[in-house]
């Protein structure tokens, strides 16, 4: 009889393509590929019209997909409605009766819910996976302070200072209380080595968390596709072209890379195709709209905005790129795009900082530049642009992402090696 | 206090000294007299004084409708009555005045109208009056002058008469011509004994003291001019006694008694000999143009009360030589046992000097004025669980709750990390009846939430910590109480377990409590240490055990320690109902009521001990705002100091009466 895991997750790609939903997707698509697993798949949702009656889940897509109506806070990630959502979910977990229950994320899903699958049956283990800062910094959980500097530890005192709208006592409090919660997981995965050192200071043991890479389904790679800057020495002429992927917030660093593009020489510029593909400008705040409107305006005509893009053209588009350059301000975790300029074998420009210092080897699969700082980010894109023989060497570099697949085999050997520490526990 | 008839005038006079110590003592009375006597003027001639108007309606204070007359007989004789008042009970006429160069005492007197003898006296008492002697030395060498009074019993008195007031003094007879007035008698009466209440307190006592209560207390007073006093406060201190502070300054260094005065039981203590006295600089200061005045001149004094009907009813008298002054207490305000407990506090002298003779004093008052709440026993509280409660629960967390209850949202979250087999039955005790409300609203949210069982329980009353808890754990299960406030979070899962352990490998130990941490980490106390303070030896005080060191490299051995904090504690149930819970007479700090417990404990050979392996977070002051609110002299750190030294005070009287180890 194969073991269930119930892969939580706090949205369905089908209705949002963040980056855990996805990786969570991929890992339930991909777990009943390993032999002696199914897996089942749980997404929370906020969309009303997906709610029949007062019944709080639905059955998604046919099979093994179900969605539930949910909501939680954004400071202690408690269920709005614990009454209405414990029951179902205690009733849930007996009709499902996972070996495994694997959150991922756990804003917007509950905290309690961690609790409730110990109570349910404490032989079934429980891992999390931890997709952003959310339970170390209260600030959106980017670690990026309300005055724009990088955050490097969370504290009471310092986390009062950035939000002073709660006394110091409260983030201990927040603090304590997430961790009474995450008292019930048995292992956590982090997707970066970055962000598992942040959650081990903040206080999960080290032994309770390993780091995976978040797998990428490989159909319909483009695994070596063609590799324009391969000619452009010979071709003095062929201008280098740099892709920026992904929203257009604040944090991810689009006005950093409009400026850089502004401070290249002009014979530099010549040779460059700066393209921009990504959407969302419309949403942020209008301070921020209005810099990159205005930096988009006065910027050099290098620099080129195509807009959103789907993921279905992105073999297209980041195909025919040069190099993918991730300018964000902030830490990152484990970025879907440099997995993704992985698997079209592209080298990326990133900030020397957090995950994406991690993912991308600096003169390997890369080159780094200091992060928040344009006028580098500028050097950077001029060396990429004169220096003969770099990408090729940064290309030959490249390996391809981890698979779904392969993802969920190191998975479900997690899963083994839990459930058999439990079993253990639970015969002494 | 009319009922009294005649027993004022024997108390009065039971507090003057013997008679024959009289002459020796100078009298402060006596300089009074002089200094107070305003109807004696000196540049008026005695003999040319024209008799008043009969009938005047002139009141207490005032000159008294007194006729005077000439001196008739014999001629070197000066005479002058200064007042002559009608009295009903006892029905009389009461006489004063001076004669100056009698050939004896005046010893007979009689009074006439219309050549009908009205009524008459076998005895003329005489007292000194230096001011007429002082007048007259000037004016006729030397003559020999003294005051008299006289009481003509009669029962009827005719009003608005005139009178010839025969009086015999030695061989001599003589009249002066008076005239009767009417009126207020009372009133009357009462000026005029007061004219000569100072120079002849005991003469007056011995003749009059069977007037009524009402005119006597009138009577005596005001004080002498050569006192200076005041009280600032009377405070009840329970049903039978109260607390008086002020200050009282003699400008002369004539001995002086006080005494506290019952005046519904006539019952009297002399407070002077045992008052606590207290540095007044601002009375020095304010009097120093008047003489060297002591700066501890003022006073603090405990005094018993027969009753709450004496309240009204109370009275300070100042005894020096033979006069009395009395000094009206006004009544207390109803017991306010908080306002009075912060009155009391507010004695506390700021230098501290005599502080150990001051808790004497104000110890027990303290005590016997802090807020009277119900008993535990006395009241049915309701217990109201939410989920299954435990079977068989080992252990009973009972968790107070007064004013502030946000954080046990966490506290729970926390505890449901217990194991469901080795789980506790959880009793959320509310102290305040203004929260039961939102708790018990809370309750099925936090049952939802968290998945594990706890219950609510109130009395709907604000007990106080100690009563709650006694009154919880009335219907506790475990044979354990963990006492647990709601602003402690354990470090780690199996804290309660760890504890729980001690007792099963320490069968001596009745109180174990784990180390007790701040919030960022370092140490709240590892157990508590009682110890002396330093300027007070007779105070024992509790040090918190490595208090806000860093909490890193400690011993984690079980070991012995006087205390534990009264933020977590496990106790045997068995032990906290045979030592009847703790003590609820100390002041806020219940960890003096937790030492208190432990010192009593530790009498009966159990021991207290601390489990440093267990650590538990303190978010010590969380509810601070909360008795600011309630306590606002609490804001002041010295008022909280005063509250420390209270507490010090009554565990080392605690400890002394049950024969324990002080420190």
């Amino acid at each position: 009889m194969s073991k269930r895991v119930l892969v939580v997750s706090h949205a369905h790609p089908d209705f949002s393509k963040g980056g855990a939903e996805v990786a969570a997707y991929n890992l339930f698509k991909a777990v009943p590929d390993i032999k002696g697993w199914d897996a089942h798949f749980l997404a929370r949702h906020g969309i009303p019209a997906l709610q029949r009656g007062n019944a709080i889940s639905i059955s998604h897509n046919g099979g093994n997909e179900t969605l539930f109506a949910n909501e939680t806070d954004h400071f202690y990630f408690n269920l709005t409605q614990p009454e209405r959502t414990m029951p179902w979910f205690r009733s849930f977990l007996k009709g499902v009766k996972p070996d495994v229950v694997h959150f991922h994320h756990y804003w917007q899903v509950g905290l309690e819910l961690l609790g409730e699958v110990k109570r349910h049956s404490p032989k079934t283990a429980v891992v999390v996976t931890l997709h952003e800062f959310l339970a170390v910094c209260s600030q959106h959980g980017q670690m990026l302070k309300t005055n724009g500097q990088l955050c490097r530890k969370s504290s009471d005192a310092e986390c009062h200072a950035c939000l002073p709208g709660r006394p110091p006592r409260d983030y201990f409090l927040r603090k304590r209380y997430l961790q009474t919660f995450f008292h019930y997981v048995d292992h956590f995965v982090s997707p970066s080595e970055f962000l598992r050192e942040r959650y081990i200071e903040w206080g999960i043991p080290a032994e309770k968390i390993s780091v995976i890479e978040n797998g990428l389904p490989m159909h319909g790679a483009v695994t070596d596709v063609a590799t324009p800057a391969a000619t452009a020495s010979e071709e003095e002429s062929r201008v280098m072209r740099f892709g920026y992927f992904g929203q257009v917030n604040p944090f991810k660093g689009i006005d950093l890379l409009l400026s850089a593009a502004a401070l290249l020489p002009k014979a530099i510029q010549k040779k460059v195709s700066i393209e921009v593909h990504g959407g969302g400008l419309e949403h942020q705040p209008e301070e921020f709209r209005y810099k990159v409107e205005k930096l988009l305006a006065d910027a050099p005509k290098c620099v080129r905005y195509y807009g959103p893009y789907s993921q279905d053209d992105l073999p297209s588009i980041m195909g025919n790129v040069d190099w993918v350059v991730m300018p964000s301000i902030w830490w990152e975790n484990s970025p879907v795009v440099i997995q993704e300029s992985y698997k079209f074998k592209r080298p990326l420009i990133v900030g020397d900082i957090g995950g994406m210092a991690e993912k991308v080897k600096h003169e390997e699969t890369g080159l780094h530049f200091r992060a928040r700082n344009a006028f580098d980010l500028a050097r950077v894109i001029q060396r990429a642009v004169t220096e003969p023989g770099l990408w090729d060497r940064l290309h030959a570099g490249i390996k391809p992402p981890l698979s779904s697949t392969d993802c969920a085999d190191i998975h479900t050997t997690l899963y083994n090696q839990i459930l058999d520490r439990l079993q253990s526990q639970a015969a002494a | 206090m009319s009922g009294n008839k005649g027993v004022m005038g024997q108390f009065l006079k039971s507090l003057l000294p013997k008679s024959d110590d009289l002459a020796a003592v100078p009298s402060v009375a006596h300089v009074a007299a002089v200094e107070s006597d305003s109807r004696m003027p000196a540049e008026v001639e005695p003999s040319s004084i024209e008799p008043l108007a009969s009938g005047s309606d002139a009141g207490i204070g005032q000159e008294l409708p007194v006729a005077v007359g000439p001196v008739a007989a014999p001629s070197q004789l000066q005479c002058y009555a200064d007042s002559l008042v009608a009295i009903r009970k006892p029905a009389g006429l009461l006489i004063s005045g001076w004669i100056a160069d009698g050939s004896g005492d005046a010893t007979d007197a009689a009074l006439k109208s219309e050549g009908r003898l009205v009524a008459s006296s076998a005895w003329v008492f005489r007292y000194p009056r230096p001011d007429v002697a002082t007048y007259l030395d000037a004016a006729n060498d030397a003559p020999n002058a003294y005051g008299f009074a006289c009481f003509l019993p009669a029962t009827d008195v005719p009003d608005d008469a005139d009178a010839a007031l025969h009086l015999r003094c030695g061989e001599a007879e003589f009249s002066i011509q008076v005239a009767i007035g009417s009126g207020n008698r009372d009133a009357y009466a009462i000026g005029a004994l007061q004219g000569v209440w100072y120079a002849a307190s005991e003469q007056l006592l011995t003749h009059f003291g069977s007037l009524p209560a009402e005119i006597m207390t009138a009577v005596v007073g005001p004080m002498p001019t050569s006192l200076r006093l005041h009280v600032d406060n009377c405070i009840p201190a329970g049903d039978h006694s109260v607390v008086i502070n002020g200050w009282c300054a003699a400008l002369n260094k004539a001995p002086l008694e006080v005494y506290f005065v019952d005046e519904l039981t006539l019952e009297a203590t002399r407070v002077d000999q045992t008052w606590e006295r207290t540095l007044r600089a601002d009375v020095a200061e304010a009097l120093k143009d008047q003489g060297p005045i002591n700066r501890h001149c003022g006073f603090v004094c405990v005094a018993p009360v027969g009753s709450a009907e004496s309240l009204g009813n109370l009275a300070l008298y100042f005894v020096s030589g033979s006069s009395i002054g009395r000094w009206p207490l006004l009544p207390p305000a109803p017991l306010k046992p908080r306002p009075n407990t912060e009155l009391l506090l507010g004695m506390f002298g700021k230098t501290q000097m005599h502080m150990d003779s001051m808790m004497r004093q104000l110890g027990p008052a303290i005590e016997t004025a802090l807020p009277l709440r119900p008993i535990a026993r006395d009241v049915q509280g309701d217990l109201r669980w939410f989920g299954t409660a435990p079977k068989n629960p080992k252990a009973t967390i009972i968790i107070p709750v007064w004013r502030k209850a946000d954080l046990l949202r966490y506290q729970l979250a926390a505890l449901s990390t217990i194991s469901a087999e080795k789980r506790p039955e959880i009793i959320i005790a509310i102290d305040d009846p203004a929260l039961e409300e939102s708790i018990v609203g809370s309750g099925d949210d936090w049952l939802a939430r968290f998945g594990m069982p706890f219950a609510i329980y109130s009395c709907g009353y604000n007990l106080g910590f100690v009563e709650q808890l006694k009154s919880a754990a009335s219907v506790a299960r475990g044979d354990v109480l963990v006492l647990m406030h709601s602003d402690v979070l354990p470090d780690q899962a199996d804290w309660l377990e760890q504890l729980l352990a001690v007792f099963d490998r320490q069968p001596r130990c009745g109180v174990v409590g784990p180390k007790l941490l701040y919030e960022d980490g370092s140490i709240h106390s590892e157990g508590l240490l009682r110890v002396r303070v330093a300027p007070w030896p007779q105070m024992v005080d509790l040090e918190r055990v490595n208090n806000g060191h860093p909490n890193a490299a400690r011993p984690t051995a079980l070991r012995r320690v006087d205390a534990v904090p009264s933020a977590c504690l496990l106790v045997k149930r068995r032990l906290f109902e045979v030592l009847g819970g703790f003590d609820n007479r100390y002041l806020l700090e219940d960890e003096f009521a937790v030492a208190d417990f432990c010192a009593r404990a530790e009498q009966i050979g159990y021991v207290t001990l601390l489990q440093p392996s267990v650590a538990m977070r303190h978010l010590e002051g969380h509810s601070w705002d909360a008795y600011v609110a309630e306590e606002p002299f609490l804001a002041d750190i010295n008022w909280r100091h005063k509250v420390h030294l209270y507490n010090c005070w009554r565990h080392a009287q605690r400890l002394a009466q049950a024969g324990g180890r002080a420190a």
